[in-house]
């Protein structure tokens, strides 16, 4: 299934730099003030700590002590795969499908991987230590804490996808350069030091192997990785430990990845008149990948349940017996396996494809594995193995203070794709010109 | 045992010995006998009172102070020690507490400054040195006692000192003394109960309540060490405390996810006892880190077995003791050195069980006591070095009040409560 | 055992010598209580997780084709951006720092 947009031209692939409509300065506003909000709220939390959050101890306490903030910072690094699944799947297996929106998912991993950034930031007790103890910390205790594998992991997946950007964007902005603004020319310049049209072989050998690299330690090694292990490891709690955590969360990843990469090409696609440049076969490809992963998440969910309700060790049981007792749960559920239903009802009958419905579900996908992401991390944090504790399961609604920064951090995304989509063309000249097309 | 040969240093040891204290600001002449008569001590040539009298004066004339005297090992148990009763870590521990002293006697150590003391430990290594040789190579030509060693705890044997509780239930009436203890002597902020007394009913053990006091059970193999990212959370070589370094912690509370005991309370707002009001002696311990008292904002906290005793900051005499054991006048709590037999961890354990022995004459075949003890959670795999006496709370056993409540004693059980009205205070004004 | 301790004291000597030494984390280790220095991260980080960044770059520099250029130039990404990102969260950690700590 190959879609051809060659017959677009370089002026409608610079679009969104030449204009700004009061449309984008309106949304631009929305932006700045969601991140306003969530500022105005941090600032209490840096002001008085973090008890301005509903956080608090398990144990005596009554409480767990991590909540939202980890919930949401794995959801960000789930959204972040959209990037590398688009980009293999053009680079290395030659689906070219989906060219289009291949740099809008690298830019969506980008800012995705900021904001898990971000909510670790918050989610610490001391941020102004955050790179004074952790650096110096690091050749030891990278042999040993599992969260370092995390920073070690995450920085290494930001380095990677900003190297493939900053490579891949040369050969464009060569050649759009006469169409690009010339305010911006120091940018270009940078970026494109040294830049020869001999390189282009090698550079796309070397995105190769960036590329080859990322697919195998983004989603086996992060989010099938060490993003599970901060929970699989511990047995204190029951929910938490075990081998299906890796898969588990993996397919959850990959589902709201898919997701986020549906929301903002539609996004983009509405914004600039782009329905030639992004053709809807685009988004009925990204509609089968999402019901597909959708599937492999409901299947792991089932899993655990399973295990977890027929003769599991009690504080298991207990823990299942909790979850599936959540109304909220139920939700998450839900709304997946609706998309799911959907897209595979569409791919059957195709008259029953709707963009705005499948952006629709996208946006409840999107909540669904928040939800998910958020329970596991506070429910199993309520089921303890150890339960003498009269505050076990301990209680955890999120405060006002956390939840700002879920927004705060969707008007950081929305922010960094209304920036950078001014500077850097946000689909790439390969999309509508074969390579080796060139000429100025 | 020991010859005469061992004992004294060899001659060319003995010249590099003067090199080495002559390095030093101090007399190395005085450092050279001091180090050779330690080691006379250590064979049970010379008692120890007859070694303090011996050069207290002229410590007294070079250094300005001796603080040798506080805490002499007691010459009874050392000279057991020698005969064979004693296990291997008897000698060395004591030695090692004792020339710690030394050696900052030599630096004129002060105590109120954490940071000279590491310049002690480089400064005037030389001269320490000499005599933890001295010490330390009897203490390893001592036959060890196996049965003695280890009684409580894992029964791993070890060097020096690991301390640790043995924590009888059979004896705790829940009055929650040492919770009261441990609050102030820590300056805890509400509800940051460190020391937590459960008191609960289990269906296994009959109609009656049950009390289990909960300190930080100082794991050997902590999860908690492993998963902090930064090292804050750490072991400390020198006694096996784990202990949290507050000027390093970051504040994630991975630690505290990640320990199976739900001991660790973290600081999620300003403490009630101000900074100003704590001593540095109960907060820098004797690495100069900041590892006691109550935490800072935005950093883990949790029992500590009273660090600042340990490393004799509260007095010698209180070296070995924790609040809530001082505290606890049902003689359930018992805080010391595993790895010395006749600590009392170990004593007490040894002395209940022969107090109830089974009877044998009739039914061979049992043990020779009917005492019970065992560790939480023994199957985690963590080693606590906290031993209870008694019935392990079974997976039915719940949480139930006790005799004497929480708040009669000033005390707050859910943490949670406290930290909602910090939470809607910090909404309004600055708290 | 009548040997070994007279050769314990200068060794004991020598090593108080370099007192602080034992803070360091190499030779923690060392101890009953302390974790040993190589734990299940020096492998899975080191070992598994790295490995297709090592590929990558050896490729990058051994293929056909190459350019000595692009490759220091994508070395130099690789190193910049890492640069780039913990020195500005280092400033921003420590703005916060000065004006919340
Ligand atoms: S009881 Fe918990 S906090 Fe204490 S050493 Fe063990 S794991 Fe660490
Ligand atoms: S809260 Fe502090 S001590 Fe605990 S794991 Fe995090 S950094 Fe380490």
């Amino acid at each position: 299934m190959s879609v051809d947009v060659t017959g677009v031209d370089r002026d409608t692939l610079v679009r969104p730099i030449r204009t700004v409509s009061t449309r984008y300065l309106a949304a631009l506003s929305v932006a700045l003030g969601m991140i306003g909000v969530w500022l105005f709220f941090y600032l209490q939390q840096l002001r008085h700590g973090l008890i301005v959050t509903n956080l608090a101890d398990w144990g005596s306490g009554g409480g767990v002590p991590w909540g939202l903030y980890i919930g949401a910072f794995i959801w960000w690094v789930g959204i972040a795969h959209g990037g590398i699944i688009l980009s293999a799947a053009v680079r290395l297996l030659g689906m070219d499908t989906y060219q289009p929106v291949a740099r809008l998912a690298e830019l969506l991993t980008i800012a995705a991987l900021t904001c898990a950034g971000i909510f670790i930031l918050i989610h610490v007790g001391r941020p102004d230590r955050l790179v004074t103890s952790v650096i110096p910390a690091w050749p030891t205790r990278v042999q040993w804490s599992p969260l370092m594998w995390d920073v070690t992991v995450i920085t290494a997946y930001f380095v990677l996808t900003a190297t493939y950007l900053g490579l891949t964007i040369r050969y464009d902005l060569h050649r759009l350069r006469n169409r690009l603004p010339n305010r911006l020319d120091p940018i270009y310049d940078v970026l494109l030091v040294g830049y020869s049209e001999t390189e282009d072989a090698v550079v796309e050998r070397m995105v190769w192997w960036i590329a080859f690299a990322i697919i195998i330690m983004a989603p086996l090694l992060l989010h099938g990785g060490v993003i599970p292990w901060l929970f699989a490891l511990l047995p204190s709690m029951a929910g938490w430990a075990g081998g299906v955590q890796g898969p588990s969360f993996l397919s959850i990843a990959l589902t709201s990845a898919v997701s986020g990469i549906i929301i903002v090409a539609a996004a983009f696609r509405y914004a600039y008149g782009w329905a030639e440049l992004i053709p809807e076969a685009v988004f009925r490809g990204l509609g089968q990948w999402l019901g597909f992963f959708s599937l492999l998440f409901l299947w792991l969910q089932l899993q655990q349940v399973i295990t977890g309700i027929f003769a599991a060790p009690t504080t298991l049981q207990h823990a299942t017996e909790v979850k599936i007792a959540t109304p909220l749960y139920w939700v998450a559920i839900g709304v997946v396996a609706l998309a799911m239903l959907y897209v595979f009802a569409a791919s059957l009958r195709p008259s029953l494809f709707s963009l705005p419905l499948l952006v629709a579900l996208s946006v409840g996908v999107l909540a669904g594995t928040l939800i998910e992401k958020v329970l596991f991390v506070v429910e199993g944090l309520m089921h303890a193995h150890f339960d003498l504790y009269a505050g076990v399961p301990g209680a955890y609604t999120p405060s006002a203070v956390e939840l700002s920064a879920l927004v705060g951090t969707v008007g950081i995304v929305v922010l960094f794709f209304l920036v950078v989509s001014k500077v850097i063309p946000v689909v790439e000249l390969h999309a509508i010109e074969d390579h080796g097309e060139v000429e100025g | 045992m020991s010859t005469d040969d061992d004992i004294d240093t060899p001659p060319d040891d003995e010249e590099r010995h003067r090199r080495l204290l002559d390095e030093t600001d101090y007399d190395t002449d005085l450092g050279l006998e001091l180090a050779r008569d330690a080691q006379r001590v250590t064979a049970g040539e010379l008692s120890e009172a007859a070694f303090y009298r011996r050069y207290h004066d002229r410590i007294v004339e070079e250094f300005e102070m001796d603080d040798r005297e506080i805490d002499l090992p007691d010459p009874d148990a050392l000279a057991a020690g020698e005969g064979g009763d004693g296990g291997v870590g008897d000698g060395s521990g004591d030695a090692g507490g004792f020339l710690d002293r030394l050696g900052d006697a030599l630096e004129g150590f002060d105590p109120d400054d954490g940071e000279s003391r590491r310049s002690v430990m480089k400064k005037g290594a030389a001269a320490g040195a000499l005599a933890l040789g001295g010490l330390g190579s009897t203490g390893g030509a001592g036959p060890g006692d196996g049965t003695a060693a280890g009684a409580a705890g894992s029964g791993e044997e070890g060097d020096g000192t690991r301390w640790g509780m043995t924590i009888n239930l059979n004896n705790c009436d829940g009055c929650l003394a040492c919770m009261v203890a441990c609050d102030q002597e820590h300056n805890l902020s509400r509800g940051a109960n460190w020391m937590y007394v459960f008191a609960f009913e289990d269906e296994n053990q009959g109609e009656e309540t049950n009390f289990l006091p909960r300190t930080c059970q100082h794991c050997t193999d902590s999860p908690c060490t492993k998963v902090c990212p930064v090292g804050a959370r750490h072991t400390r070589e020198e006694d096996g405390l784990v202990l949290t370094d507050y000027d390093i912690c970051i504040g994630c509370r991975y630690c505290e996810v990640s320990c199976p005991y739900g001991v660790n309370y973290f600081q999620w707002g300003e403490p009630d006892v101000p900074e100003s009001e704590i001593d540095d002696d109960h907060q820098i311990d004797d690495r100069g880190r900041w590892v006691g008292s109550r935490p800072p904002e935005g950093v883990m906290g949790k029992c500590t077995f009273c660090v600042d005793r340990q490393d004799g900051q509260m007095g010698e005499e209180k070296i070995g003791t924790t609040a809530c054991e001082e505290a606890c006048t049902m003689d359930a709590i018992h805080f010391g050195d595993l790895n010395d037999p006749e600590s009392p961890p170990n004593r007490h354990l040894r002395e209940y069980r022969e107090s109830q022995e089974n009877d044998r004459s009739d039914y061979p075949n049992r043990k020779e006591h009917t005492v019970s003890t065992f560790q939480l959670l023994e199957e985690r795999g963590t080693d606590p070095n906290v031993t209870f006496v008694g019935n392990a709370p079974s997976q039915d056993a719940r949480q139930v009040d006790g005799p004497v409540t929480y708040e009669e004693m000033g005390l707050t059980d859910n943490r949670k409560e406290v930290l909602d009205q910090g939470a809607e205070a910090a909404g309004g004004e600055t708290a | 055992m009548t040997a070994a301790p007279a050769a314990l004291p200068p060794l004991l000597a020598l090593a108080s010598l370099s007192a602080p030494l034992p803070a360091l984390p190499l030779l923690a280790g060392s101890a009953d209580y302390t974790l040993p220095f190589v734990g299940p991260g020096t492998y899975l980080i080191f070992g598994i997780v790295l490995l297709p960044v090592y590929v990558m770059v050896g490729a990058w520099f051994l293929g056909d084709p190459s350019d000595r250029f692009a490759n220091l130039l994508g070395v130099g990404y690789l190193a910049g951006l890492t640069t780039v990102l913990w020195g500005s969260l280092l400033v921003a950690t420590l703005v916060i720092g000065a004006v919340f700590f």
